[in-house]
């Protein structure tokens, strides 16, 4: 639990995080992390179907959920006198489900909706679940979390009790709550709703292997929905416990962020290939990318390797010169703002502090991050590009409109 | 210890207040706004002005989002790379943003850059240079964005929505075309701009939200301008064109239109449906606000409720009161699987004629009102949000004390009143829908609905005024 109280605003945010994501699904099961979290809102003992959203809305709140390949997490924002509610209605369903097989087959529907809205009808969307696949050499990373049709089909309601009494348990959960919170009566309300919900079972480790790319992969892909042409490219890269994130933070600066960066400004302002790029770490405790997305201008339609061959010149850069003192200046400066203005709200910072609670077991791990990025070096960049982006082991796909 | 079956009692909520704000009007020049919210040592000031795309030439469609993406890109102190960089390296954001009838120029800064980002807010305002390649280059990336979003189904689906609510009126009209991007040049970006952005005019509101002690910030701000040269009370192009009675607003509406677009790719049909509906001054706003949360507010709505929960026929459907000062409108989308087409277009017809049979109930009414004064704050919880409100209350002519009555408003809309304005403004046979997908199942599900008209692909609405 980790509580961080702020009356400045009458409000709370609530964020409980629950170890499970599909990473840990099996073959087969593609998508049932995802589609139990729509299983979250069909009821509990106490609560009816889709009545979660009811006690919410009922004070103005605001509630979801989502499902990432690490993690789900629940999330409440609330005002203040309500924060009772939000833990009584959490505890309700980490204790138990009352759930049917036509409240899952509604949500195998809407799940198998969200998918089409998502992937099949959204440009590059396709090309997405690809990049997954061909990207980490690892399946529980590298399969989508939404899951694949199939299994999305084959998905059995009996799976249910079990997938909620193995990973919905307090054992594997983190409960953070940021705001104008009463900590006396939090901790009162926290002991009386989840103090007595037993640990779950033992739980089988995800796979966080990974075999090391010594191949490059080039892949092209047609895309029936997309107008403009693009590419993506991926290196592996170390997980988020390794010694150089933030080194990789500071790289992602310098190539990605804001109008000043390299590739930005190479691919998109100077050379005019691209029309819009995006990238950076993506990081894991586990199997982890560092990538670029980039959409083709009209310089690059007919031709997706000028992009490639801008981004790898400016790794290649990074890797021959270092970067300058007010380069990385920059870099610093702008991680610590933006780590600055994500601070508003408070259940953006509930959220922050249970994913970092959960995946490092200190909630202001991102805080502290901002110390280690300030002690990075050119020297440290220089020797990570230089090490660390090999062309045998990038993977590129090209996605073209049908 | 038994778990409760029931939630601990809400105690009582706290009130809530504006933050502490601070208004110097210069004389016969801007006004200037300073919000306290000192949470964070974080500041945003924007500049906002009168005049958006609404007083756009016709066939230069395009034309403010080229001025909002060159605006960065060159001014009478900085080039291009050299701005970038200065910003970046405060961590400094910078955004330029028209709508249809206002226009902003913000900064979100460190508060440890406060006094550095106010002249550099005043030099990318008033002194943007628009250097001709970059205006070009600009253009030529719009171009291509808009292709891209021309095969994006919601985008498709709004596009003709937009134009069969409003008709040829300019607030249906397109933001961006490929033949008013192509027409737009330098001159016109620069005419836009300098339109628009005059210094020291009346038309222009400074405000600054965020770790800042307002009463001392907006005098210092106004006395900055108390002896430059002001503009007075002058109207520009746009205010002219805002201020004429907009013709075909309000009921009657235009014919409605029912209208297939042909994407024979799809995998799913999406569905736009709305009509015109009061304007955001209009004394039955509240009560139409109310009404509306209840129809599709959120996931407790009766849309969201029987489309989705109930019946299975997509992953989400809300609808929207878009309320603007001439005119609104009250719209709702969802995206259906194609076998579900015509289940899904007379489903979402039925919840628009039941929101007017079936009246809307006590316990409906109350679940929206704690919703809609419940989640007030949250929309001012943040200095963008704050800003973004008083932003509003100049634009359609209100002053902030209406923030502050704006949960006792909402609080003391009755059953009488709400069933008055659903039966006034919800009209489902002045309903035009939309549908985006495999023409020949698009006109299929929509033909119980009226004569449907099917449009080929790559079809666009035309750009009339």
């Amino acid at each position: 639990m980790v509580l961080q109280p702020d009356s400045a605003v009458p409000i709370v945010g609530l964020a409980l995080y629950y170890g499970i994501g599909s990473r840990n699904e099996e073959r087969g099961r593609s998508g049932f992390a995802h589609l139990f979290e729509h299983m979250m809102f069909q009821g509990s003992a106490n609560v009816g179907k889709a009545e979660h959203f009811r006690h919410i809305s009922a004070w103005g709140g605001q509630a979801n959920g989502t499902t990432s390949r690490e993690r789900t997490n629940y999330f409440e924002a609330l005002p203040s006198n309500q924060l009772g509610l939000g833990l009584w209605l959490e505890a309700d369903r980490m204790r138990s489900l009352a759930v049917t097989p036509e409240n899952f087959e509604n949500q195998r529907q809407t799940v198998m909706e969200e998918r089409r809205q998502r992937i099949d009808d959204s440009p590059y969307g396709e090309a997405m679940v690809r990049l997954g696949e061909i990207s980490y050499r690892n399946w529980a990373y590298g399969h989508p979390v939404i899951g694949s049709w199939e299994d999305l089909k084959n998905a059995q309601f009996d799976e249910v009790v079990d997938f909620h009494q193995t990973w919905y348990r307090p054992d594997n959960a983190v409960l953070a709550i940021a705001g104008d919170v009463d900590v006396e009566q939090a901790m009162a309300w926290i002991n009386e709703f989840y103090g007595d919900i037993p640990a779950g079972p033992p739980r089988a480790a995800p796979n966080l292997t990974q075999e090391l790319r010594t191949a490059a992969v080039h892949e092209q892909v047609a895309d029936p929905i997309a107008q403009l042409p693009a590419v993506f490219i991926n290196h592996q890269a170390p997980p988020f416990n390794h010694e150089n994130f933030p080194v990789y933070e500071v790289i992602e600066a310098i190539l990605f962020r804001g109008q000043s960066s390299r590739v930005f400004r190479r691919l998109v302002l100077e050379e005019a290939t691209a029309v819009q790029i995006s990238g950076g770490y993506e990081a894991h405790n586990g199997p982890s990318l560092f990538g670029m997305f980039g959409v083709a201008g009209a310089g690059a339609h007919d031709d997706l390797g000028k992009i490639v061959a801008g981004y790898k010149e400016e790794l290649d850069r990074m890797a021959n010169a270092l970067v300058s003192k007010r380069e990385l200046e920059t870099a610093i400066h702008q991680i610590q703002a933006n780590w600055v203005f994500r601070q508003e709200g408070v259940l953006n910072r509930a959220l922050a502090l249970g994913s970092a609670e959960l995946f490092h077991a200190d909630p202001l791990w991102d805080k502290k991050l901002l110390d280690r990025v300030a002690l990075v070096t050119a020297e440290d960049v220089q020797k990570v590009v230089q090490t660390a982006f090999p062309q045998h082991g990038e993977v590129i796909l090209e996605v073209h409109p049908r | 210890m038994t778990f409760p079956s029931t939630p601990p009692a809400g105690g009582v909520l706290a009130p809530w207040t504006f933050p502490e704000t601070v208004q110097v009007q210069v004389p016969g020049g801007p006004l200037v706004v300073a919000v306290r919210m000192g949470v964070l040592p974080i500041v945003q000031l924007r500049w906002c002005y009168r005049g958006g795309t609404y007083g756009i030439a016709p066939g230069l469609e395009g034309l403010a989002g080229i001025w909002n993406s060159t605006a960065r890109h060159g001014t009478r102190k900085y080039e291009s790379a050299e701005l970038a960089q200065v910003l970046d390296h405060r961590g400094i954001r910078l955004r330029f943003s028209t709508g249809l009838e206002s226009t902003t120029v913000a900064i979100s800064t460190l508060s440890q850059h406060f006094d550095w980002a106010v002249d550099l807010l005043d030099e990318v305002a008033f002194g943007p240079t628009f250097p001709e390649h970059h205006v070009a280059r600009e253009r030529a990336k719009a171009l291509e964005v808009l292709h891209h979003q021309l095969s994006v189904p919601g985008y498709l689906a709004g596009l003709w929505l937009n134009h069969a609510v409003y008709g040829g009126h300019p607030y249906g009209r397109r933001s961006s075309t490929l033949e008013g991007l192509k027409a737009v040049t330098r001159q016109d970006v620069q005419g836009f701009h300098e339109r628009i952005m005059a210094p020291g005019s009346s038309r222009g509101m400074l405000l600054v939200v965020g770790d800042v002690d307002p009463h001392a910030v907006a005098h210092r701000l106004a006395r900055r301008w108390e002896n430059g040269d002001l503009d007075g009370a002058a109207t520009t192009d746009a205010e002219q064109v805002a201020s004429k009675p907009l013709e075909g607003l309000g009921f009657p509406v235009p014919e409605p239109q029912i209208i297939a677009v042909d994407r024979p790719e799809s995998e799913q049909v999406t569905f736009g449906i709305g009509h015109q509906t009061i304007p955001r001054a209009h004394p039955d706003y509240y009560a139409l606000r109310v009404a509306n949360q209840v129809f599709g507010g959120g996931a407790s709505s009766r849309l969201f409720m029987t489309l989705r929960e109930q019946r299975s026929l997509t992953y989400g459907v809300y609808s929207r009161l878009s309320a603007g000062t001439r005119g609104g409108e009250l719209s709702a989308e969802m995206a259906t699987a194609l076998d579900k087409a015509e289940e899904a277009a007379e489903a979402l017809m039925n919840e628009f004629r039941g929101i007017c049979a079936s009246p809307i109930s006590a316990e409906e009414l109350t679940m929206a009102k704690q919703y809609l004064v419940g989640a007030f704050p949250r929309r001012a919880s943040g200095v963008g949000g704050v800003a973004s409100l008083v932003m509003m209350a100049r634009n359609h002519g209100f002053g902030l004390e209406q923030w502050a009555e704006h949960q006792a408003r909402i609080a003391a809309v009755d059953l009488d009143e709400v069933h008055a304005v659903t039966q006034r403004w919800i009209r489902p046979e002045a309903l035009s829908v939309v549908a985006v997908g495999p023409g020949e199942l698009c006109a299929r599900a929509l033909a119980p609905l009226g004569r449907v008209e099917v449009k080929g692909v790559g079809a666009v609405p035309p750009c009339s005024v």
